[in-house]
């Protein structure tokens, strides 16, 4: 039985590993690609969506090269903008842009099955639902740790993509300031809407990107 | 409450949800405890911890909670899938205009906007996931402020900085200017954690 079941994660390892690899993946293929990342990516979403953002970027950009750190921009703009829970829309977003609206759903479903297995057997097995083991907490908290290191890694990628020129550091500070003393996300995010037309309407005659 | 009338509520929900999936926790509550009684405000209280420390996105994470305990994996399965449903239409009609529309100024313009808004957002999860790992407590910015201009430290009583996590942070920076692929670190972390809390 064991071994039966080893058989079978080495040949899903051996698969994924050659998924990775191979540059043109297309059809079937692909969806299973997008579904076997966003279910791995899903299993790392502790307290938050924004976890999986460098996930995603080391995926899909670095490793796999399908996507370009502007994409990954452009993600997390819309996925802040439009209803809905940031790492389901972010599954949307990137199963779309490889593989049309099956790729979605595809990616969609690979991000909330991992929830639907482990709460369907906490719930099952813990019924007063007080798991507060010391062990389990002290993982997850080094995990968070290291969330923080990736964000550092992604902020230092990216900013190639979005601080251009002086207008865009004043931006951000400004946006930084407003944050920490309280405005809301929400009301962020509509002020930079105006902000953004201002900008690239000033810039119209450079470069058109 | 019927399957059916379950989908429709995570549908709603899923609508409401705007700027993130914690949005949704008022009207969760609302709804489960001060309308139909199903859970006591302990009950959600607990629900709502055990979602945040648990794999997955806390929204779909409660949703198959109040799905299971409503009437079996079925139930929880239909509550997550009417959270994504709105998600879905949503996000892949503002794709398809999106990409009509692409050059246009409008479109361009609120890229460039959302993309900062995106950027500050990023630097801003650095200082929340710090507070949630690596410092004991929320460093108030007016505290910030007084130990920059006094030059002494000034913080919030019982303050401390958990120094293995600490650790761990800087192990995990060091390691991705090596390449190391991201998974690789967060396994690593977890098992790391998990360990040393023996010791």
């Amino acid at each position: 039985m064991q071994v039966h079941i080893l058989c079978l994660i080495l040949r899903q390892h051996w698969l994924y590993h050659n998924l990775m690899k191979k540059e043109d993946t297309t059809g079937l293929s692909l969806l299973l690609f997008l579904f076997l990342n966003f279910f791995k990516v899903a299993l790392f979403i502790i307290g938050g969506g924004l976890v999986m953002i460098p996930m995603i970027e080391d995926i899909f950009v670095r490793q796999s090269k399908k996507l370009k750190s502007k994409d990954i921009l452009d993600m997390l703009a819309l996925v802040q903008i439009l209803p809905g829970l940031v790492a389901v829309n972010s599954a949307i977003f990137i199963g779309h842009k490889l593989a049309g609206f099956k790729g979605a759903v595809i990616s969609v479903i690979g991000v909330i099955l991992p929830s639907i297995i482990i709460i369907t057997v906490i719930a099952a097995v813990f019924v007063n639902l007080d798991i507060q083991n010391p062990h389990i907490l002290k993982a997850f908290s080094c995990v968070r740790a290291c969330v923080v290191a990736t964000f550092f890694g992604i902020i230092a990628r990216l900013k190639r993509e979005v601080l251009k020129d002086c207008w865009d550091y004043m931006a951000i500070g400004l946006g930084l300031i407003c944050l920490m003393a309280g405005v809301s996300q929400i009301a962020l995010i509509l002020l930079s809407i105006p902000v953004g037309w201002l900008l690239v309407l000033c810039h119209k005659g450079e470069n058109q990107k | 409450m019927s399957l059916f009338l379950l989908f429709l509520q995570f549908v709603k929900f899923g609508a409401l949800a705007i700027g993130g999936g914690l949005m949704t926790l008022p009207l969760l509550y609302d709804t489960f405890v001060e309308q139909r009684h199903i859970f006591t405000p302990e009950a959600f209280g607990n629900l709502i911890s055990i979602s945040q420390i648990t794999p997955g996105p806390v929204a779909i994470n409660i949703a198959t909670f109040v799905g299971y305990l409503n009437g079996g994996v079925g139930s929880a399965v239909v509550a997550s899938l009417g959270l994504v449903c709105p998600s879905l239409i949503i996000t892949g009609i503002a794709l398809f205009f999106l990409n009509k529309y692409q050059n246009s100024w409008v479109i361009r313009g609120f890229f460039k906007g959302a993309r900062l808004v995106a950027f500050v957002m990023m630097i801003y999860a650095i200082v929340l996931f710090c507070n949630m790992s690596v410092l004991s407590d929320p460093w108030p910015i007016k505290d910030i402020l007084k130990t920059i201009s006094t030059g002494h430290f000034v913080g919030p009583e019982n303050y401390h900085i958990n120094w293995l996590e600490m650790g761990v942070m800087v192990v995990a920076l060091v390691l991705q200017r090596r390449q190391v692929p991201v998974t690789k670190l967060l396994i690593g972390a977890a098992v790391f954690g998990f360990f040393i809390s023996f010791l």
